[in-house]
């Protein structure tokens, strides 16, 4: 009874949140200065008509409040327009872009959650060693790092020294020009290509990310080793394994919970730095583009696909939270 | 004359702060013995060593901590041996209750379970016969069974404080360690809890160490009274004897700190405040605020001395009798 009315709720606040943003992407769009047509009256021939034109097949000499009517409505249709730079339908572009990031931004992403957990764990239970030191000083030494200047650092070692992985893209353009004209290249080819293109960026994000997640876990564990009832599961006599995992980490990972979900939700959303330095035809690229040129349309679905990724994973955590703290929903 | 249940002998506990800072003496020589189905009150200053003799007993001190001494159970030292002598003894030979017991339940789990898994994994029980077990038990504290299913934030302070007796009851320890079992209640609830321990380490022959600051809540509730005074043990004797002809000045004075409803009397107050644990020492602990302190005192640290046959005190003048026998209002 109560716990669907907690989910009531949060299903409701994820709804009304989503709204809120929608709307904010749309009027922050306008605020910005320039317009959209600013970037394409500087080509060549372009003359006042032309732009005058363009801003009334856009819709943009419509008062404000009717552009917002109309968007909404499209968007109630799962119409989210056509881009202005390319005319091309924005939907089955940002598809294309979630397609090469997600499972891109996720290999970092994940990687980065166990490499901090068990550091995290590491540091906490040897707390005071040599081991918490070398473990803490590890994951800050990366944390701290310029995501741009670990991507290039790694290139340099993996690419140009070591020549073991790629540098840049998520194919060999020799094996997809093979392919185009006809040469038999069998799936799991192309599969292995892209993984080994992958490799790089994923691990760079990784090793960037994962500083975090270790300190949050050692602060939550260390926070946990110090309540009573890790001292009475001690004094149980327990194993210090159970003692750890059963009723220590289970309370420590509650904090964590939030974190891990917060970045699932930023995965949509690619890596701008990341997929910049690895020429990774993303999510982050297409949006930073559409930044650059006005695309509204563009720039209002990859928000929107951010905002509903992040409000979404939010939902699944607090409804996670509820399964692991029974204090929650009372 | 057979070995004592437990005996602890010259216990002492060092911690260590960091690599430059003064080594803490915070129990410095403590010994005593108790029997099955005695009570021994625990008592003195906050800091002056208490708890960290209880968690000692249960090998539960913290890494920085060094320990001394022996802890002997039969006649058997499981001090020696560290974690590895002190495990097998722990909740099934000796079990506790702790201070603000109501936080020793882990919040995202149920009551029945936290109670089933101390018997789990000792070859004791499998599952299904731990959780009635413990259903059993905590009927046995007043609580109904059907509460083992529910989490810790559900209970009251004070039913959390009997599921956690519950728990301590469940390997049927021998000993069983309090320490302030009762702060954070209120008096009623406090009342309850207590005459609950009595009845229940009565009824299962259970010795009980009883941590605390409560006076006349010691002298009703044990048999034996120990003194505790800056790490060390400064007078034990029967309950009664100590309140009514205590040997040392320390418990004299704490005695009569304790305000009373007899309207002749006047509380009295402590003066000062205990050593600090990394202050040198010179001659009696407490000399600096005792009443009757002389030359001797400043300059010699008393021995123990035998008052009576169950009687001990660490004062020059615990065997002149008289003069302590004059408590103000205790005795006419």
């Amino acid at each position: 009874m109560k716990q669907s009315r907690y989910v009531l709720r949060r299903v409701w606040a994820a709804l009304l949140t989503t709204y809120v943003a929608v709307t904010f992407n749309f009027l922050l769009l306008r605020l910005m200065p320039g317009d959209p047509t600013s970037r394409l009256a500087r080509v060549p021939n372009g003359t006042e008509e032309t732009r005058r034109a363009l801003v009334r097949q856009f819709g943009l000499d419509q008062p404000l409040w009717r552009q917002y009517l109309d968007y909404l409505r499209e968007l109630g249709h799962g119409n989210l327009g056509i881009s202005y730079t390319n005319q091309q339908p924005v939907t089955s572009q940002l598809l294309e872009a979630l397609r090469t990031t997600v499972p891109m931004v996720t290999l970092g992403t994940v990687t980065a959650i166990v490499l901090g957990l068990v550091f995290g764990v590491v540091a906490a239970w040897w707390r005071g060693h040599a081991v918490e030191k070398s473990s803490t000083f590890v994951s800050m030494f990366f944390y701290a790092l310029p995501t741009q200047w670990l991507g290039l650092m790694l290139i340099l070692v993996f690419s140009v020294m070591l020549g073991w992985l790629p540098s840049a893209g998520m194919h060999d353009p020799g094996l997809m020009a093979a392919r185009d004209i006809g040469v038999p290249v069998s799936s799991t080819a192309v599969l292995r290509d892209t993984a080994t293109h992958m490799l790089l960026p994923s691990m760079t994000l990784a090793l960037v990310l994962f500083g975090e997640y270790t300190l949050v876990v050692r602060s939550a564990l260390l926070e946990t080793f110090g309540e009573d009832f890790v001292l009475t599961a001690r004094a149980k006599g327990l194993r210090p394994r159970v003692v750890l995992i059963r009723h220590a980490l289970r309370n420590a990972l509650l904090p964590v919970v939030t974190l891990v979900a917060l970045s699932i939700g930023f995965i949509a959303g690619g890596s701008i730095l990341v997929e910049t330095v690895f020429s990774w035809p993303g999510i982050g690229l297409l949006s930073y583009d559409a930044i650059q040129a006005r695309d509204y349309p563009m720039i209002q679905g990859a928000f929107l696909v951010i905002t509903i990724s992040v409000v979404f994973c939010n939902l699944v955590a607090d409804l996670l939270y509820a399964r692991l703290d029974p204090r929650i929903t009372t | 004359m057979t070995e004592p249940m437990l005996e602890v002998e010259d216990l002492r506990v060092t911690f260590r702060t960091g690599p430059r800072g003064t080594p803490l003496d915070v129990v410095r020589g403590v010994s005593f013995r108790l029997e099955q189905g005695q009570r021994l009150g625990l008592v003195g200053e906050s800091g002056c060593g208490k708890s960290t003799t209880i968690l000692t007993l249960m090998g539960l001190l913290p890494p920085n901590a060094e320990v001394s001494g022996a802890i002997r159970l039969d006649g058997v030292d499981i001090l020696q041996g560290g974690e590895r002598s002190m495990r097998p003894h722990r909740w099934t030979d000796i079990a506790m209750v702790f201070q603000g017991a109501m936080n020793a339940f882990n919040p995202t789990r149920t009551i029945g379970a936290q109670i089933a898994e101390t018997m789990r994994g000792r070859g004791r029980a499998n599952r299904k016969a731990a959780h009635a077990r413990a259903r059993a038990l905590l009927g046995m504290v007043g609580i109904p069974p059907d509460r083992a299913d529910r989490y810790p934030h559900e209970l009251s302070g004070g039913m959390r404080q009997r599921a956690a007796l519950a728990m301590a009851l469940a390997n049927e320890p021998r000993v069983l360690l309090a320490d302030e079992p009762t702060t954070a209640l209120d008096v009623m609830i406090q009342a309850q809890i207590l005459e609950l321990l009595e009845r229940l380490t009565a009824e299962l022959g259970l010795a009980l160490v009883l941590v605390t600051h409560d006076l006349p809540l010691v002298v009703e509730t044990c048999d034996r009274v120990a003194m505790m005074y800056a790490g060390r043990l400064v007078e034990i004797g029967p309950a009664a004897t100590l309140f009514t002809a205590a040997a040392h000045p320390y418990t004299r004075m704490l005695f009569a700190a304790t305000p009373s409803l007899d309207l002749d009397r006047r509380v009295t107050s402590l003066t000062g405040a205990p050593p600090r644990p990394d202050q040198e020492l010179v001659g009696c602990d407490f000399a600096p605020r005792c009443d009757r302190a002389e030359t001797i005192c400043h300059v010699m640290s008393p021995r123990t001395t035998r008052v009576t046959e169950q009687h001990v005190a660490a004062c020059h003048f615990a065997d002149t009798g008289e003069t302590h026998r004059l408590v103000p209002g205790v005795v006419r």
